[in-house]
């Protein structure tokens, strides 16, 4: 389909050398299910979980360099046991941090300012078209690729 | 109670004065009992709790005394005995709170008459107390009520908006599945009933807000025709659905508020009238100075379901018409936001006119500071 975009988009030539990786939290499953696999239809690889806890310690984990580092993180604002603001804030002090993008059903635009004061590359709002979000994670991963890796 | 079980307290170092106030009272049926100083006084309300002391203004601390009995008012009234050559001395006394003075000699009738209407002024005094303590709590409550709701209201737009967030998420992953072009223009409603709920929660929420006194207003100067002008912008989209026209008419004045607000309540009032009118019809927006205030109208289309008098009826009812449902939503925002400026808002039915009257000069302090929430509040000094 021509709306269809694929990761073998040319943007990505010579920048991304395999499937760029996204890391989703999120504990609304039919969301998570769905984007989850448009992703991976986009060829995204996609590790999803569905708390805050989880997704927080397996980015500790990737941090530390005992996991593969996702290309991009996609967290939900509010979910049971951290926050998306919660991980995010945590995850300043990450040595190495992949783009991150909120997501949040909150309408209010301190949760913006709040969250990219904290680093965050974008914030979105839901409800969000699937464009949108792919959009925005194919800027985040380009992002990545471009920025000069800190040591 | 009759004064015959009243108790009353006298108070005075002359002993022989306090005598007489002592002997008087007890032939006339109360009981007495008697202090002379200030903490034999205290002590002996304290454990027996007089509702009536007489103070004799001769005694040597009488000031003290009197300000100590000033501070328990409510739970004892204060008659001060004075010689009659000297009663000037117990206007202040009087002025401060106590119930009444007597002179000496003081003659049985004026007793009697002196402690009933001490002991009314001090029941009077109670039931005050205890009318504004409940008010306070009446207010506490509403305002904790209203708090309560605007915190499920936000609870239920988050999951509300969360659950749009998937049905939106499916609905453009299908839509880009390989699918007959009817079911593709049949999915393509889906996005516009998801926009028409996002706005219908986000309505809730402002009425929520507005309620809770969360919505604080940033006044500023606003010029009449250029809100009208605006108004008429936005109102362009939705008239030229329905091929309405929108005309526009201001005087040329400047009103105190916080704008996009108002710029929100007159486009509520003005959408909720394009609703109402036929196709081909047309309605005006009005902006004029009268009596030192701004005043603002919607005039023309039919009420279109907006009446102010069923408007909160239809709020509680279920399976209303959706365009109902949307013209009162819209009222009740616009009258809260109209009311927290200090205005009114006027719905006049059959000629279906909407209009509302603002202070030029903003909402006075008091109603900026509360809403609905906040009027029992301000008003905690009768």
């Amino acid at each position: 389909m021509a709306t269809m975009r694929q990761v073998e988009d040319e943007r990505y030539e010579g920048v991304v050398d395999r499937r760029p990786t996204v890391f989703l939290a999120d504990d609304d499953d039919l969301f998570r299910t769905v984007l989850k696999d448009e992703l991976i239809a986009h060829g995204y690889a996609v590790e999803d979980v569905s708390d805050g806890a989880q997704a927080l310690e397996l980015l500790a984990m990737a941090a530390d360099g005992l996991a593969a580092s996702p290309d991009v993180v996609v967290l939900d604002v509010r979910m049971p046991g951290y926050s998306g603001l919660g991980v995010l804030n945590v995850m300043r002090r990450f040595a190495k941090r992949p783009p991150t993008l909120l997501l949040t059903a909150v309408p209010d635009t301190s949760i913006d300012v709040l969250a990219r004061t904290m680093g965050a590359f974008g914030v979105l709002h839901k409800p969000v078209e699937l464009d949108d979000i792919l959009d925005a994670i194919q800027d985040a991963v380009l992002s990545k690729a471009r920025r000069p890796t800190r040591a | 109670m009759t004064h015959r079980q009243a108790r009353v307290l006298v108070v005075g170092d002359e002993a022989s004065a306090r005598r007489d106030l002592e002997l008087a009272l007890c032939d006339e049926g109360f009981i007495v009992q008697s202090a002379d100083d200030v903490r034999g006084a205290l002590e002996t309300l304290a454990q027996d709790r007089a509702e009536v002391v007489m103070v004799d203004l001769a005694m040597g601390d009488r000031h003290e005394l009197l300000r100590a009995l000033r501070l328990r008012e409510v739970d004892v009234a204060t008659i001060v005995v004075v010689a009659a050559v000297d009663v000037a001395s117990s206007y202040a006394a009087v002025r401060e709170g106590a119930a009444g003075y007597l002179t000496k000699p003081v003659d049985s009738v004026a007793l009697v008459l002196g402690v009933e209407r001490a002991l009314e002024t001090r029941a009077l005094r109670r039931e005050i107390n205890a009318l504004r303590a409940r008010r306070e709590q009446f207010a506490m409550e509403a305002r904790r009520s209203l708090r309560a709701r605007e915190a499920l209201l936000a609870t239920v737009a988050h999951d509300v908006r969360a659950q749009l967030a998937a049905v939106t998420m499916v609905t453009s992953s299908l839509t880009r599945g390989d699918l007959p072009d009817e079911h593709r223009k049949r999915l393509a409603l889906v996005p516009r009933a998801v926009k028409r709920i996002e706005r219908i929660v986000g309505d809730l929420l402002d009425i929520g807000r507005l309620e809770a006194g969360k919505l604080p207003l940033d006044l500023e100067l606003a010029h009449a025709s250029t809100v009208v002008e605006d108004v008429a912008g936005l109102l362009q989209p939705i008239a030229a659905e329905r091929n309405v026209s929108v005309t526009t008419s201001a005087s040329d004045f400047e009103v105190r508020c916080a704008r996009p607000r108002i710029v929100q309540a007159l486009e509520r009032l003005g959408s909720s009238a394009v609703r109402g009118t036929p196709r081909n019809g047309s309605i005006r927006l009005r902006a004029e100075l009268r009596d030192d205030r701004g005043w603002f109208a919607v005039e023309g289309g039919t009420d279109g379901g907006a009446r102010r008098e069923d408007r909160e009826p239809m709020l509680e009812q279920s399976g209303m018409g959706a365009s109902d449902e949307a013209a009162s939503i819209d009222l009740v925002i616009a009258e809260r936001i109209i009311e927290a400026h200090g205005g009114t808002l006027e719905v006049e039915r059959g000629r279906t006119m909407l209009r509302f009257d603002l202070p030029l000069s903003g909402p006075s302090a008091a109603a900026a500071a509360s809403t609905v929430a906040g009027k029992d509040a301000s008003a905690a000094s009768w």
